[in-house]
C-alpha cells in the first residue's frame, strides 16, 4: 500500500488513483477511487457502482468555476502538479479552500518537493502524495526535525488568515 | 528604520537553517541540481561566470551603519574586498564560495539582513524612493507600506513559484524616483479628495525583451485593502500567466494579451470576493509600521548656514551636483557617488563601506540609502557639515561631482562578470567617459542619463535612459544597440532603437555624435535632451550617427 503524508504524519493510503487513459475502468467493490475529471463526470451524479464516492483528480491549472458541482460533491480532491516549478496549484488549493469552501481532503500530487511541504499545507493541502519514496522519506525526516517547533510566518494563510503585524503591534 | 522583533528574527533564522540543510543535501547528492535551483535562487544565490553570486536584499534601500559595517566584513572575509550596488537597491557579492553561503547568511541575519527572494520566480525586494521621508516633494512616506509589503511577500506560501520574477515599487512623492511604471506592480501612495489615504495601482510594467510601461489599473485603493488587492493581482497572474515560454511569462505579457481592462476586471472580481472576508490592515497597524520611520531628532536650524569659505571649486561643483534640498530647514540630502573614474559603476570597496558607515554615524543619524542610480545617499546631513563631509570623503573617491550627468552611468556588470551577458558593458562606459572627462563639457549638457546593459535582461534599465546601450551577440562578436528617448521621473518613456548595432569601438564615437547634435540643436541651455530628441525626431539623430561613417 502506498504511503502519503496526511496532517503532518506518514499514513497508509487506501485510495486508488485511476489514470486518464484507463478508459474502460469499472470500479471493484470495496475499493476507494480517485478519478480524473472526465472519468468522474461519466459517473456523476449517482456513483451507484461505488462503495464510496470517488475522489476527484484535477490538473493544477483547472478553471475551478467550470467544475463547481464536482467540487461540492467530491469527498477528496487531488491536485496534480506537473512540475515543482509550476506554482499554479498553490493558488488552486488556496482558492478551493477560501472561495469554494472545500472542506474535504485536499491532496497535492505529482512533481512536488519535500521543501514545498510547508507552503502546500499553508495553501490548504492537508495531504501530500510524493512521486517517489525518497521524497517521502525526506519529508518525514523534515517533519521529525522540527517536531514541536511551530513554524513562524510573516503573513497569514488559508489556515490562519491575518495581516503581518496583527498580534505584534499590540505587544509594544 | 525598521527593527526586527522576535517574529522577524525567527523567520530569518529559520530560513538560514533551512537553506543550510538544503545546501548540505545538495552537496551530498540528496537534492538534485534541478530541485536545488529554485531553492537557491529564492535565497539570492546565482551561479555566475567565475563564481557564485549572492544578492542580498536591502529593503527599500535602507541600511544602518551597523549593517554597512557587516557588509564590509563580508566583502573582506568572503569576497574580494568589494561588492556591488544593483539597480534595485540591493547588494551583490560576486566572488563568494558556495560553501560559505550559509555562514554569510547567518552573518547577515545577525544584523537583521537576508537574501530572501532576491532572485527566482517570486516576489522580489520591494523598492522605493531613495530619498523617502526627506524629499521636498513627498506627500506620504512610502516606507511603512514598503515594510508591510516586504513582510507580506516574504516566503508567501502561495506566490513562491510564480511564472516569472515579480517586482513591486512604492512611492509617495510627485517625482517618481523609483520608476514604478517599470514594475510588475507600481504603487503610488496618495490622498483622495476626501482626505482618505490610499493608492494608485499600476500593473504590467517591465523591461527585458518586451519593454512595457505599467498601466493604471486602480485609480484609488483605500489603504486598508492593500494586501487583498496585491493578492488578487498575484492570484490572477499565478493562474493565467504563461509558463510555457520564459520570455512571455512576465505579468506585462498577460496584461498585454488580455488588455488592461480585462486584466483589471479579473483582478477586481477576485478582489471583490476577498475584500471583505480577508483580514484588512487596520489603522493601528499602519501606525505601528509608521512608528519605525519617524523623523530623527532634527535640530532647529536656519535654512542657510554653510561653513565659511573660501572653498575649492571642486567643492562648489559637488554642492551643485551631489547635494539636494531637504524637507527640513538647514538639512541636506547628499549623494555619495560610486562613479569614480576607473571604478565600475556601483562597485564599492570594503574600505569605502567602512568609511560610509563612519560618515553616517558622524553626519546622518547612522543611516544610509542605496539608490537605483547605484549610488549611496546620506539623507540627513546638516548644511554646516557639508564641507567637513566633503573633505572627509574626498580621499575615498566618494565625491565625484557628476550626479545625474552623463557620467552618472548606470551599468550592469555585463560580460566581465555575468554569465548571462552577450557583451561587456564596463569597457563601453569607460570609452564613453574618456570623451566626457572635462567637467565643464559635462556640466554644459545638464542632466542626461546613460544606461548600459550587457544583455536583453536589461538590468541597467537601458530602455528608460535618454541614451541607452544594449550589448548583443552577433556570431560571437560583441555588438551594441543604441536606444534614444527613454525617460523616467515626472514622466516615463521607453527609448527607441536608433539603428543597426555597432561594434565596441564605434559606440563612444556614436554617443559623441548624438551629444553633438543635441548641443547644436537645443533651443537653449535649458532644453533637455528628451525635449530636443522629441522635437527633432529620431531620423535626425540616426542621420547624424549613421550617415557618414557607417
Ligand atoms: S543585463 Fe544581462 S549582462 Fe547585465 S547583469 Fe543583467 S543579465 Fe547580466
Amino acid at each position: 500500500m502506498q504511503q502519503i503524508i496526511k496532517n503532518g504524519q506518514v499514513v497508509n493510503d487506501d485510495w486508488y488513483l485511476i489514470s486518464d487513459n484507463e478508459t474502460d475502468f469499472i470500479p471493484l467493490e470495496c475499493k476507494k477511487y480517485i478519478l480524473p475529471l472526465a472519468v468522474w463526470m461519466e459517473f456523476y451524479p449517482h456513483f451507484t457502482l461505488f462503495h464510496e464516492k470517488p475522489g476527484l483528480l484535477l490538473s493544477s491549472e483547472i478553471d475551478l468555476n467550470q467544475v463547481r458541482s464536482a467540487i461540492t460533491e467530491a469527498p477528496l480532491i487531488v491536485i496534480f502538479f506537473a512540475s515543482f516549478m509550476d506554482g499554479t496549484g498553490f493558488s488552486t488549493g488556496s482558492l478551493l479552500r477560501e472561495t469554494f469552501n472545500f472542506k474535504g481532503e485536499l491532496r497535492a500530487t505529482g512533481e512536488i518537493l519535500p521543501d514545498q511541504m510547508d507552503y502546500l499545507s499553508r495553501c490548504g493541502f492537508d495531504a501530500l502524495s510524493f512521486a517517489d519514496l525518497n521524497a517521502l522519506r525526506q519529508a518525514e525526516k523534515m517533519i521529525q526535525a522540527r517536531e514541536g517547533d511551530k513554524a513562524k510566518n510573516y503573513q497569514g494563510d488559508v489556515q490562519m488568515p491575518r495581516t503581518p503585524f496583527q498580534q505584534r503591534f499590540s505587544k509594544v | 528604520m525598521y527593527h526586527y522583533d522576535d517574529l522577524d528574527r525567527d523567520v530569518v533564522h529559520n530560513r538560514v537553517f533551512q537553506f543550510k540543510d538544503q545546501m548540505t543535501r545538495f552537496l551530498n547528492g540528496e537534492l538534485s541540481e534541478e530541485a536545488f535551483l529554485p531553492l537557491r535562487l529564492q535565497n539570492g544565490l546565482y551561479v555566475q561566470k567565475h563564481a557564485p553570486m549572492l544578492r542580498v536584499a536591502v529593503p527599500y534601500g535602507m541600511l544602518s551603519s551597523k549593517q554597512v559595517r557587516r557588509l564590509a566584513g563580508i566583502c573582506h572575509k568572503y569576497d574580494r574586498d568589494y561588492c556591488h550596488i544593483t539597480t534595485r537597491q540591493n547588494v551583490q557579492f560576486n566572488w563568494v564560495e558556495f560553501k560559505d553561503v550559509p555562514e554569510i547568511l547567518a552573518d547577515l541575519a545577525s544584523v537583521e539582513m537576508h537574501a530572501i527572494q532576491t532572485s527566482g520566480n517570486c516576489i522580489r525586494n520591494t523598492t522605493s524612493d531613495p530619498i523617502a521621508g526627506v524629499a521636498v516633494d513627498e506627500l506620504i512616506d512610502p516606507r511603512p507600506y514598503c515594510e508591510i509589503i516586504r513582510q507580506w511577500s516574504s516566503l508567501h506560501p502561495e506566490f513562491a513559484f510564480l511564472p516569472r520574477k515579480f517586482k513591486i515599487a512604492v512611492i509617495g512623492a510627485e517625482e517618481d524616483r523609483a520608476s514604478i511604471r517599470l514594475h510588475d506592480i507600481g504603487i503610488k501612495a496618495v490622498r483622495s479628495a476626501a482626505g482618505e489615504y490610499g493608492f494608485e495601482i499600476w500593473g504590467g510594467g517591465g523591461l527585458g525583451r518586451t519593454p512595457m510601461l505599467a498601466s493604471l489599473i486602480r485609480e484609488f485603493l483605500p489603504q486598508k485593502y492593500l494586501l487583498g488587492y496585491l493578492k488578487s493581482i498575484l492570484r490572477v497572474y499565478n493562474q493565467y500567466g504563461r509558463r510555457d515560454n520564459k520570455y512571455k511569462a512576465r505579468i506585462k505579457i498577460l496584461v498585454g494579451a488580455l488588455g488592461t481592462q480585462e486584466f483589471s476586471r479579473q483582478v477586481e472580481k477576485e478582489f471583490e470576493r476577498n475584500c471583505e472576508t480577508d483580514p484588512q490592515l487596520t489603522e493601528e497597524e499602519f501606525k505601528y509600521a509608521s512608528s519605525f520611520f519617524t523623523a530623527p531628532s532634527y535640530q532647529i536650524l536656519p535654512e542657510r548656514h554653510e561653513q565659511a569659505g573660501p572653498h575649492p571649486e571642486a567643492y562648489q561643483n559637488w554642492l551643485d551636483r551631489n547635494v539636494k534640498r531637504h524637507k527640513v530647514s538647514g538639512y541636506r540630502i547628499v549623494t555619495l557617488s560610486l562613479k569614480h573614474e576607473g571604478q565600475a559603476p556601483g562597485d564599492i570597496t570594503t574600505e569605502q563601506l567602512h568609511h560610509i558607515a563612519d560618515l553616517a554615524d558622524r553626519y546622518s543619524f547612522g543611516e544610509v540609502r542605496t539608490t537605483q542610480q547605484q549610488n549611496i545617499v546620506l539623507a540627513d546631513v546638516q548644511a554646516n557639515d557639508l564641507y567637513s563631509l566633503w573633505l572627509d570623503s574626498e580621499a575615498q573617491g566618494l565625491v565625484t561631482p557628476t550626479v545625474s550627468t552623463l557620467a552618472d552611468t548606470v551599468c550592469c556588470p555585463g560580460g566581465d562578470f555575468c554569465g548571462l551577458a552577450n557583451a561587456r558593458s564596463l569597457p563601453v562606459n569607460e570609452a564613453i567617459q574618456q570623451r566626457f572627462s572635462d567637467l565643464n563639457k559635462l556640466y554644459a549638457l545638464g542632466d542626461l542619463s546613460l544606461r548600459i546593459s550587457g544583455c536583453i535582461n536589461a538590468c541597467a534599465h537601458h530602455h528608460i535612459a535618454n541614451i541607452g546601450i544594449l550589448g548583443i551577440d552577433k556570431k560571437g562578436e560583441e555588438f551594441y544597440q543604441i536606444t534614444l528617448g527613454g525617460k523616467t521621473g515626472y514622466e516615463s518613456a521607453i527609448g527607441k532603437v536608433l539603428g543597426p548595432s555597432l561594434p565596441l569601438d564605434k559606440v563612444a564615437p556614436a554617443v559623441e555624435k548624438i551629444i553633438q547634435l543635441y548641443v547644436e540643436q537645443r533651443s537653449d541651455e535649458t532644453e533637455t535632451f528628451s525635449s530636443t530628441y522629441e522635437r527633432l525626431g529620431k531620423a535626425a539623430f540616426k542621420e547624424q550617427v549613421y550617415a557618414t561613417d557607417y
